[in-house]
């Protein structure tokens, strides 16, 4: 009865855990489709980027704005998001002053400061603007997985890119222009300028403009205005009074290195400069009015210095290095240690006209190579200038001569060691034979010392290497290591061992003991021979008596063979039992034959006759034989 | 075993698996039965929609007033679709979902000069997350025509030939592109402009939606942008049934449908109400169980 409750409360039990779990397993297991995220495919992107730039190159301001607060709202991986936003903001900047560009080229007057803001933030947003596109088409280029189609929308991006550039300077040079003369549809062209500029120039260096006005009709003087804009960023202007006809030079002096790069130039390449003058001169109430400008290129060169370091370094020791300078200017220097990063910065100092040295002093740095950077920032007609050397931090070399003797002699079981060390740093001399320590000492300021070295316990004679190991305690010098050899003779005691053992061998006691060992050794052998033989014989009976039955004396037998073979060997293979007993009857004594006739007699009634043979009989004969053989 | 423990199991067993049909989820895709991210059951909820699953059950749908939801994953016969003819064009509005083009017999039936194209358009400029899920502008044409942003899921598009003025068109920004290659990135070849996913045409007296994506509506997505608000323009206040003659139904679906249409289930909501009178009855056995031995004991 409980046994059957039992069995049914576990189906119940089964079916209920069965039922609760399948209604309740839904709620647990939705069915939920799979999504996948995609990574960016910045075909799309680039395409955008594109009609955005078309949009601004064909003029159509009012879609590339919309075109570009879209962009802003479009969600994108982190690691181009922040790039994303920052190049379309300028986009947008750019795009709002076109527009007003646009009304300026064709409203403004001469001399207009709304023109001048303008042809500043356009050549602010011009450079800016080049970098950002550039690195965000670069980003977006990873993303492609297609190189073809990579290919072709990258180059029609930077198509659009150079086409946007040109047009940016063409609208520069059209505010420029507005800016010195004003709007032209009206005036008349009745003077004519005559300018003389070199072609190239250096930063931070005068030049001369030579110009003259001249005049067709009776005209005596005219206001000249002169504007230089350096990189098109910076921007100087002068205004005099020539008379008509008349040369005048003008000197102007190009801005120095530092004064470019705060206004966001990179100095590595060769800079225009565009020299526009404007002359003005009245007649009969009306402006006669003439242009002209010229483009120059400007250069900052490399600071003419030259950087000496020491090429190996020590531990916790100076560097001194010197940097020679040609320059006319007082230059700016950081040295860096391995990176370019602030953290690593080493010094700012200085570098004046001449030598300058610096001391410098690093800290953990590790054996191995490093390197020094000198930054120089841009200064006068100098661009930045950036020199990496390389050197090594090594550890002083110790000079150390190690002795020992070549052979010991032993007792007493130690050695003499010589050690010389030729530079006068406290260190520590560790020595080892074999692979044991037997030595550890610290010198402070011992350059000779004489060591008794402790050497093991050798029984008659042994070979030791011994490690010699010089550790200076000055981290300036690296470890030493000297490998030598000595051979320990243990000499009363091998002189005893060759004593005994001459002894041993020529003693009568001891060669009678040797002869009797190689006689019993031969004897051994001989019978180990003989044994296999009766091994081999006795099997060939045991084969043959298989047709019979099995003798029962056949133990005995062998063991009759074993014995009786030392007097006369074996019996051959034709040779009958009795002939055997005739040929081992000339040899053996009367009692031995006797015994041996005895056995055979019983050994052949029990191989060839049905009487029982006594067993017992026969082990008492074969007991005598052994008996008589080992007499 | 006793009989009447005999008893206890088979009816505890029969109610158990009664339960979970009727509360287990559908996993067939597009299934108004399927409470999961690709099912319809928010669709149904949502436009009160009656889920009918014979040509038999659309013949008998009234003309006027009536909207029927079409989702396709396969194609129907010549004779429904003569049926569909007839039913638009006395006044049916019917919302065809497909992204495959198994409408488009259905189109030509019905005079409509449009198809859908097997072609998958992605959007990486106007999504949502990712440019699998673009996002679909609405254009609800009438006296004030306004927008309705939706979005999608790996739509295709519709190629329509003739533009027609009026109803409801849905279109895609002109970043997207139709990924013919199918390898999900753009490739060259492939064209970037504003693809069609939705447009509504006047047949006759009734009104032909086609919507290029099956996952407008599916639980997912209903709930995310503008799609239940493009449903509820859709469907208005008029009578909606929705046919799942289109659908790979399964053994579930099946079974729950008549359940659903025997009014012994409904084909949502909790599946607490039958687990715990599943409980109560297995606890009135089992009382009735131990009274029994008590009885025998005594």
């Amino acid at each position: 009865m409980t046994e059957g409750y039992l069995s049914s409360g576990r189906v119940v039990s089964l079916v209920i855990t069965f039922v609760v779990l399948t209604m309740i397993t839904p709620y647990y297991c939705p069915v939920v489709a799979q999504t996948e995220t995609p990574t960016l495919d910045p075909a799309p992107l680039l395409k955008l980027l594109q009609d955005v730039l078309s949009m601004i190159i064909e003029n159509h301001y009012d879609s590339a704005l919309s075109l570009c607060t879209k962009s802003l709202n479009i969600s994108l991986p982190s690691d181009i998001s922040y790039l994303h936003t920052r190049l379309y903001v300028r986009l947008l900047k750019l795009t709002k002053l076109l527009r007003s560009a646009d009304s300026l080229v064709k409203e403004a007057s001469a001399g207009s400061p709304k023109v001048r803001e303008v042809v500043y933030e356009l050549c602010s947003i011009k450079t800016e603007l080049n970098d950002v596109i550039n690195e965000y088409m670069g980003r977006l280029s990873k993303y492609f997985k297609d190189p073809a189609t990579r290919y072709v929308m990258m180059e029609y991006g930077k198509e659009l890119v150079n086409e946007l550039i040109v047009k940016l300077d063409t609208i520069i040079n059209q505010l420029v222009r507005v800016y010195l003369q004003g709007n032209l549809s009206t005036t008349k062209r009745l003077l004519h300028i005559e300018i003389s500029v070199p072609k190239k120039i250096l930063g931070d260096s005068n030049f001369s403009v030579v110009l003259t006005v001249k005049s067709l009709i009776n005209v005596r003087k005219a206001n000249v205005s002169l504007v230089a804009v350096f990189a098109n960023t910076i921007v100087k202007d002068l205004t005099f009074t020539l008379p008509v006809n008349e040369t005048a030079e003008v000197t102007m002096k190009a801005p120095p290195a530092e004064v470019l790069v705060g206004s966001g130039v990179k100095l590595n390449e060769e800079l225009p400069v565009k020299i526009a003058v404007v002359a003005k001169a009245v007649m009969d109430n009306e402006t006669i009015i003439d242009y002209v400008s010229e483009t120059l290129i400007l250069t900052y060169s490399k600071p003419p210095c030259t950087f000496i370091i020491p090429n190996i370094v020590y531990p916790n020791q100076s560097i001194n290095v010197s940097v020679i300078s040609r320059a006319n200017v007082t230059l700016n220097l950081t040295i860096y240690m391995d990176k370019l990063e602030d953290e690593y910065i080493l010094l700012k100092s200085v570098v004046k006209p001449g030598e300058n040295t610096f001391t410098i002093e690093p800290k953990n740095l590790t054996v191995g190579l490093h390197k020094l950077i000198f930054v120089i920032e841009p200064k006068g007609p100098y661009q930045g200038f950036t020199y990496s050397a390389v050197f090594a931090l090594v550890k002083l070399p110790l000079t150390a001569v190690v002795n020992i003797q070549k052979v010991l002699l032993a007792p007493p079981f130690s050695s003499p060691l010589y050690v010389y060390i030729d530079t006068p740093v406290p260190y520590k001399l560790v020595v080892y034979v074999g692979d044991a320590k037997v030595l550890e000492r610290t010198y402070i300021n011992k350059s000779r010392i004489v060591l008794n070295l402790p050497i093991p316990f050798t029984l008659l004679m042994w070979r030791y290497n011994v490690k010699v190991e010089v550790q200076a305690l000055d981290p300036m010098y690296g470890v030493i290591i000297r490998s030598l050899t000595i051979y320990v003779v243990n000499l009363p005691l091998l002189i005893a061992a060759s004593i005994v053992l001459g002894f041993a061998m020529i003693s009568p006691v001891s060669s009678r003991y040797i002869t009797f060992s190689l006689k019993s050794l031969i004897l051994s052998l001989r019978r180990s021979l003989i044994s296999s033989e009766v091994r081999a014989i006795v099997k060939t009976v045991e084969s043959s008596a298989v047709m019979f039955r099995r003798p029962k004396l056949l133990k005995l037998y062998r063991k009759f063979l074993r014995i009786i073979s030392r007097y006369v060997g074996l019996p051959s293979k034709s040779e009958t039992l009795r002939e055997f007993y005739r040929r081992l009857s000339l040899r053996v004594g009367m009692k031995l034959r006797q015994l041996v006739s005895k056995f055979l007699s019983m050994y052949e009634v029990d191989l060839y006759s049905k009487h029982e043979v006594d067993v017992d009989k026969a082990e008492e004969v074969i007991r005598r034989l052994e008996e008589v053989g080992s007499e | 075993m006793s009989k009447a423990l005999t008893t206890v199991v088979i009816i505890a067993v029969l109610t158990s698996l009664l339960a979970v049909i009727v509360d287990l989820p559908s996993p067939t895709p597009y299934s108004p039965f399927n409470n999961g991210s690709l099912g319809y059951s928010e669709l149904v909820e949502i436009s009160n929609a009656q889920v009918i699953s014979t040509i038999n059950d659309v013949e008998s749908l009234d003309r006027g007033g009536t909207v029927l939801i079409l989702p396709l994953v396969k194609e129907l016969s010549n004779e429904t679709y003569s049926i569909f003819k007839e039913l638009v064009s006395e006044g049916l509005t019917i919302i065809v979902l497909d992204e495959k083009g198994y409408s488009n017999s259905l189109l030509k039936h019905l005079g409509i000069n449009a198809y859908v194209s097997n072609q998958t358009v992605l959007d990486e400029i106007s999504k949502l997350n990712d440019r699998f899920h673009p996002i679909i502008k609405v254009l609800i044409q009438g006296g004030n025509s306004s927008y309705i942003d939706v979005v999608m899921y790996k739509p295709s598009y519709i190629v329509v030939s003739n533009k027609v003025l009026g109803g409801v068109v849905g279109t895609t920004s002109s970043y997207a592109y139709a990924d013919t290659d199918g390898n999900g990135y753009y490739s060259i070849g492939e064209v970037m402009k504003s693809y069609i996913v939705i447009h509504s045409w006047n047949v006759g007296r009734g009104k032909v939606v086609l919507i290029s994506d099956l996952d407008l509506w599916s639980n997912d997505l209903i709930v995310k942008e503008g799609n239940a608000k493009l449903l509820k323009y859709i469907v208005g206040s008029e009578r909606t049934f929705m046919l799942t003659l289109g659908l790979e139904i399964g053994l579930i679906d099946g079974i729950k449908f008549v359940f659903m249409k025997f009014r012994l289930s409904r084909y949502y909501g909790s599946g607490l109400l039958p687990l715990i009178g599943f409980l109560i009855l297995m606890a009135v056995l089992m009382v009735v169980r131990y009274a029994e031995r008590g009885q025998r004991k005594v």
